[in-house]
């Protein structure tokens, strides 16, 4: 049994030294780029070890900055990589949509930001999304819902005067 | 040696990564853990049903890995910033049988060790506490850190730790009672200085409980657990007859409705996830979808709680059923031992140390069901634990002798 307890123990350290030498330059790496603003790590990061929480906030950190090409390229990129990691990342399901309003697929994108949105149901960007795509898919009724739902949880979120705007071109009569 | 790790880990913080206070401590317990398991042999059949529920916790979570289709890195490391994954939970398990085999020989190290990382606090704090840091902390909170990132950590770390000076008031000569005196005091002050109200309420109740045990054999037990219980009353009573706007004082100061939220949330992530929950240290990935909207609305719209705010909860929302169980049979047990080693009149340590012990381990606890655990001061929880198990285990056998 002691036999038994020593290679498993040796197992135990040989397994915890290579895998928090692997952590701790990744976590170097993240350090590197998020705070100290050194961008060539965002790749060794994104392909490195699958923790998502730092590969996520690289992802998001990648989408705003103005330097990086949001093409769909690099957003299915950023996507696969975070569904990967955390099948229910909804950066994932945000960033596809982002792709597919690329391409003119408003319904697709819909469908994806909304899907981001049932992981966090009260995010004001995802729900900010979803009301323009509903405008742009001339959904009336829903974007009125999610105009009231995100005055409901943030009555002075910015972003509300500009769907008041969308609402009120949505309402005014086309001239013939 | 192995109570060397309690300053070791205090001290384990590395600036240069991006979680500058979890990463480095994980690693350093699996990797102290597993060389001492290579050098010493650690009969853990001895402590039998200990074993069997840590077995049991660690297989589930092996399995609710599977079923939840975790990633290799997040079962292992945990959620990033707290590094409460598999490889730390068995680094812990492990520091519980240690201490167990440990305390009756090296009772002293142990209590010697807990004291000297208290003084390293205390002066380190105290730097803190007069504007000078060696690190720079992002400004989110204001009283003093210590090692651990944030003040509400650093208090319940002086409260479990301002026992050990307690518990030597009431032995020794004049001149170490006054030392022992003024450290408790500095500590107290210290706690002050976190600016957090956790704090200050565990080392209260540490220390009445303190004055309770202390009583306990002795024929004024019940006066003093009946005047303990008065002293409570009044200050409570004080505070809401003096204090204007009570529950929104209350509220700042203990954020209840918040874990109140949290709990909520927990259970309810629970509740759809019941047998093998979500996955070790996965709550944050599910907890968005059951947030509620005022709480939502409260916390800004882009957090998401990542812990329940309750070790129990959290091994229940994330383990599931039997981890949930298990853990909390593991609770019990311990804190029916703490009891039981105050009795004993067959123990290896001192009343005092047994005191100590018990009155550390409550107040972990306390910290423990109504705050996120940290992983340094699980280390010193899961090292109390050891030593009440392994204090209980051999007044038992001395009783059968």
């Amino acid at each position: 049994m002691t036999r038994v307890i020593k290679f498993l123990a040796t197992i135990y350290m040989i397994g915890s030294i290579l895998f928090y030498s692997k952590i701790i330059q990744f976590d170097n790496n993240v350090s590197l780029f998020l705070i100290q603003g050194d961008k060539s790590k965002a790749k060794l990061i994104l392909n490195d070890m699958p923790v998502y929480k730092p590969v996520a906030e690289t992802a998001v950190s990648l989408i705003n900055d103005p330097d990086f090409p949001k093409n769909c390229d690099n957003l299915m990129f950023l996507s696969n990589r975070l569904r990967e990691i955390n099948y229910r990342s909804p950066y994932a399901y945000f960033m596809s949509g982002a792709c597919k309003e690329i391409n003119g697929d408003f319904q697709g994108a819909y469908d994806d930001v909304k899907k981001a949105s049932e992981f966090e149901m009260y995010n004001p960007d995802y729900l900010f999304s979803l009301a323009v795509l509903a405008y742009k898919l001339e959904n009336r009724s829903e974007l009125i819902s999610l105009l009231n739902k995100i005055r409901d949880v943030n009555p002075s979120d910015k972003n509300l005067k500009i769907l008041d705007e969308l609402l009120s071109v949505k309402s005014q009569p086309k001239k013939q | 040696m192995i109570y060397s790790l309690i300053p070791i880990i205090f001290l384990a913080i590395n600036p240069m990564l991006y979680d500058s206070s979890t990463i480095f401590r994980a690693f350093i317990i699996t990797l102290a853990t597993s060389i001492y398991c290579l050098i010493n042999s650690i009969n853990f059949f001895q402590y039998k049903i200990y074993f069997i529920l840590f077995s049991i916790i660690l297989s589930f979570y092996f399995i609710s890995s599977i079923i939840n289709t975790q990633s290799y890195a997040d079962f292992l490391l945990g959620a990033h910033g707290r590094a409460f994954g598999f490889l730390t939970l068995l680094g812990l398990f492990l520091i519980v049988f240690i201490s167990a085999d440990n305390i009756a020989t090296s009772n002293k190290k142990f209590i010697n060790f807990c004291y000297l990382t208290l003084i390293l606090a205390l002066i380190y704090g105290s730097f803190q506490a007069a504007g000078y840091d060696f690190f720079e902390y992002a400004l989110n909170y204001k009283g003093i850190r210590l090692t651990f990132a944030n003040p509400n950590f650093s208090s319940a770390f002086l409260a479990i730790m301002a026992m050990i000076p307690l518990s030597f008031l009431f032995s020794g000569n004049l001149k170490l009672r006054i030392f022992h005196a003024c450290t408790y005091l500095w500590t107290i002050y210290l706690i002050f200085q976190t600016e957090s109200s956790q704090g200050f309420v565990l080392v209260l109740l540490g220390t009445i409980l303190y004055s309770i045990l202390y009583f306990f054999d002795r024929k004024l037990f019940k006066t003093a657990t009946i005047a303990s219980f008065l002293v409570v009353t009044v200050i409570v009573l004080c505070v809401f007859i003096y204090s204007s706007n009570i529950s929104t004082r209350l509220e700042q100061s203990f954020q209840i409705l918040g874990r109140l939220e949290h709990w909520r949330i927990s259970l309810a992530v629970w509740n759809d996830h019941k047998m093998f929950g979500v996955g070790i240290e996965n709550l944050g990935k599910y907890s968005g979808q059951y947030l509620s909207k005022d709480s939502s609305s409260a916390w800004g719209g882009y957090v998401y709680p990542d812990k329940a705010h309750n070790g129990i909860l959290d091994h229940f929302a994330n383990g599931g059923l039997i981890v949930g169980l298990s853990w909390t049979m593991f609770i019990v047990f311990i804190s029916y031992s703490a009891i039981r080693i105050q009795k004993s009149e067959k123990n290896i340590v001192s009343k005092e140390q047994a005191r100590a012990l018990a009155c550390m381990w409550f107040i972990y606890i306390g910290q423990h069901l109504i705050s996120t655990d940290q992983i340094a001061l699980a280390v010193i929880g899961m090292f109390v634990a050891g030593a009440i198990m392994g204090l209980r285990f051999k007044s038992n056998v001395r009783q059968n002798d």
